[in-house]
């Protein structure tokens, strides 16, 4: 029984990243953020390239410089921007893919609420021939609201150090 | 080489050609001329602040180390060993005792001095001179208040007097407490397809963009951390404001700086509509600035500075950019978040984050910079259109400068292109192979140009 349970878990918790990456590659934000918890954080540590002895440094902590350090309503500033008719790095707007992959659960299966790791691909092409791919691991906390998953809280570790985009005008 | 750099900088009309923005023989020009002559800036000394830490960054197109050595000196070389040219630190930070090549194994202090060569007595015959094979130094060496700065030219004049008169606007970022400024963790590193120029010279003069560039997020409500600043329910006030409206000047200076700065009127602080935990550090810490700086500082909204050639400080969020060319068509933009070193953890936050919010690559001002100067680098390399040149006439001949000992500025107008325009002139005169004293001759005759009422120092 234990095994269904776990086969049942696994397929809920995949069907849920794969619908908020048709979301976003749908361009559907503000139904994006619906997927948030009201007291989700957002965050993106920067990566630096480090000797080896140095790893427990590669990513930059909580308390230092991140791409996204974000609450709910710094999301949805960022999606009203994209509404303003002025938000020029999105419009015209990106073309995006989120691919996710090895779903892992890490802990909190069978309760309300439990960590989540995922690799994700993410391909940006905007205009003529504009060519961004952001590949890296994301962790995330999931918690159960009146039947439902909400995102309450996620952490992206991108694999670059150097950017190797103009912006970061797209979620991840 | 054929270039005749003065016929691409007008300062008749205040023209620039586009080729400076693409050209690939031009850019080469700049590595030799502006890159490998100029005060750079390296390092933030909390990067290094004790024996061992290194980082590593670019001079031009040179890979640089920073570092402090045994002694506590901070140390700056070519990241190539001597023998191969490998390069001899591959990390962007970190802690080392030595730098080992991982070729064939010659090593390297943390002042740069060849320590260590394998096979010293039996293949090299204890013969070889392992003083004269230390890694290549940087030149020059020296702080300013915090930030290392390093030129590959040893007839540069000394740091002090290279920065000159922008160290009034840099003293606003560095020197408004005794116990100075560090860095937070973590520098913002990302590439764009833009030429160098166009984010150093939009940061120090640029204030006629915003109300287009960057409607969008004034109009969601976004705010910056200026340390005095007049909220005005989203509408950002900085924007189409004309002379007169409000208080405030640019300060176009020689060889290549400028800066410009809002002012609030004289007291009216405004600190009431800052959130905390900014209003009360603000609030407390403004005697402080005062008596540090005197009284116009202490009524300084923000201050937009850019050290030539690359170096541009935006205090609205304690930012500093620096500006790596990677080519005619390619920058990395290095970015690094300044704050007071005995600031609260809880402002040092929200200063952070500001940053982060506004100017990252994430940021909700920065993502429409960098679309707008990539397809702005794009349409500079048109074999047409390379002969159209830029505008940078706003302003040109209505300047009016004022000097009551505080700072020579110019009061006019603070959206005007005054400021654009000293960068391509500084950039002229480095260009065309000046030496110092010759540029020295320029400095000269830019300030006694500006006499209060004169028009564009440099016009005619």
């Amino acid at each position: 029984m234990r095994v269904v349970a776990d086969y049942q878990l696994q397929y809920e918790v995949e069907q849920f990243l794969y619908l908020e990456a048709e979301i976003l590659d749908h361009r559907q934000f503000h139904e994006w953020l619906d997927l948030f918890t009201e007291d989700t954080h957002y965050w993106m540590p920067i990566r630096s390239t480090r000797l080896r002895g140095d790893e427990a440094n590669e990513l930059t902590k909580e308390w230092e410089n991140s791409y996204f350090d974000d609450d709910k309503r710094m999301l949805a500033q960022r999606v009203a921007k994209f509404d303003t008719g002025f938000s020029w790095a999105e419009d015209p707007p990106s073309r995006t893919r989120h691919m996710v992959t090895n779903v892992r659960i890490r802990d909190g299966a069978g309760t309300d609420e439990m960590t989540v790791t995922c690799n994700f691909i993410v391909y940006r092409t905007r205009m003529a021939t504009d060519e961004d791919l952001w590949i890296g691991e994301r962790e995330d906390r999931l918690r159960k609201i009146d039947g439902h998953w909400r995102i309450a809280g996620r952490k992206i570790f991108l694999d670059q150090t150097v950017l190797r985009s103009k912006n970061l005008s797209s979620f991840l | 080489m054929a270039i005749d750099v003065h016929s691409l900088v007008d300062r008749k009309s205040g023209l620039v050609s586009r080729r400076i923005m693409a050209d690939e023989e031009i850019y080469r020009l700049e590595l030799e001329r502006i890159f490998a002559r100029c005060w750079l800036f390296l390092a933030h000394e909390s990067q290094v602040a004790r024996p061992g830490m290194f980082v590593t960054t670019w001079m031009g197109d040179e890979p640089v180390i920073v570092t402090r050595d045994t002694a506590g000196q901070v140390r700056a070389m070519i990241n190539s060993c001597r023998h191969r040219g490998n390069s001899v630190c591959r990390a962007e930070e970190g802690r080392a005792h030595s730098f080992m090549c991982t070729y064939h194994g010659w090593t390297y202090g943390l002042d740069g001095s060849l320590v260590g060569v394998p096979g010293y007595d039996e293949r090299y015959h204890a013969e070889l001179d392992r003083s004269q094979w230390g890694l290549i130094p940087v030149a020059q060496v020296a702080s300013y208040k915090g930030l290392i700065f390093g030129t590959f030219d040893p007839q540069a004049p000394p740091l002090e007097e290279y920065l000159g008169e922008a160290r009034w606007a840099l003293d606003y970022v560095l020197d408004q407490r005794a116990g100075g400024t560090e860095v937070v963790g973590g520098v913002y590193k990302w590439l764009i397809n833009s030429n160098w120029k166009l984010g150093a010279d939009n940061v120090m003069g640029d204030n006629y963009h915003g109300a287009i560039t960057h409607r969008s997020a004034t109009t969601v409500g976004h705010q910056t951390a200026s340390r005095v600043e007049r909220r005005s329910n989203g509408r950002d006030d900085n924007l189409m404001a004309g002379p007169g409206i409000r208080p405030g000047f640019t300060a176009p200076l020689s060889w290549g700086h400028g800066f410009m700065c809002d002012l609030q009127p004289p007291g009216d602080t405004n600190y009431r509509e800052h959130p905390e935990p900014l209003r009360s550090y603000y609030e407390e810490t403004l005697p402080e600035l005062e008596s540090r700086l005197g009284p116009m500082r202490a009524r300084v909204k923000k201050i937009n500075l850019t050290l030539f050639p690359h170096a541009s400080f935006t205090t609205s969020s304690n930012m500093l950019h620096v500006w790596h060319p990677r080519g005619p068509n390619q920058t990395e933009v290095w970015l690094y978040v300044i704050v007071d070193k005995d600031a609260p953890a809880e402002v040092k936050r929200t200063l952070r984050q500001s940053a982060q919010r506004h100017f990252s690559p994430a940021g909700m001002f920065e993502q429409d910079d960098m679309d707008n100067w990539e397809l702005s680098t794009k349409a500079a390399g048109g074999t047409v259109s390379r002969n159209y040149p830029l505008n940078y006439s706003m302003g040109l001949g209505h300047e009016k400068w004022e000097d009551d000992g505080v700072v020579s500025r110019q009061i006019n107008a603070i959206n005007d292109e005054s400021n654009q325009r000293a960068f391509y002139y500084g950039w002229a005169d480095f260009m065309s192979g000046e030496g110092w004293d010759g540029l020295r001759r320029k400095r000269e005759e830019w300030e006694s140009n500006r006499a209060p009422g004169s028009g564009d120092a440099r016009r005619g």
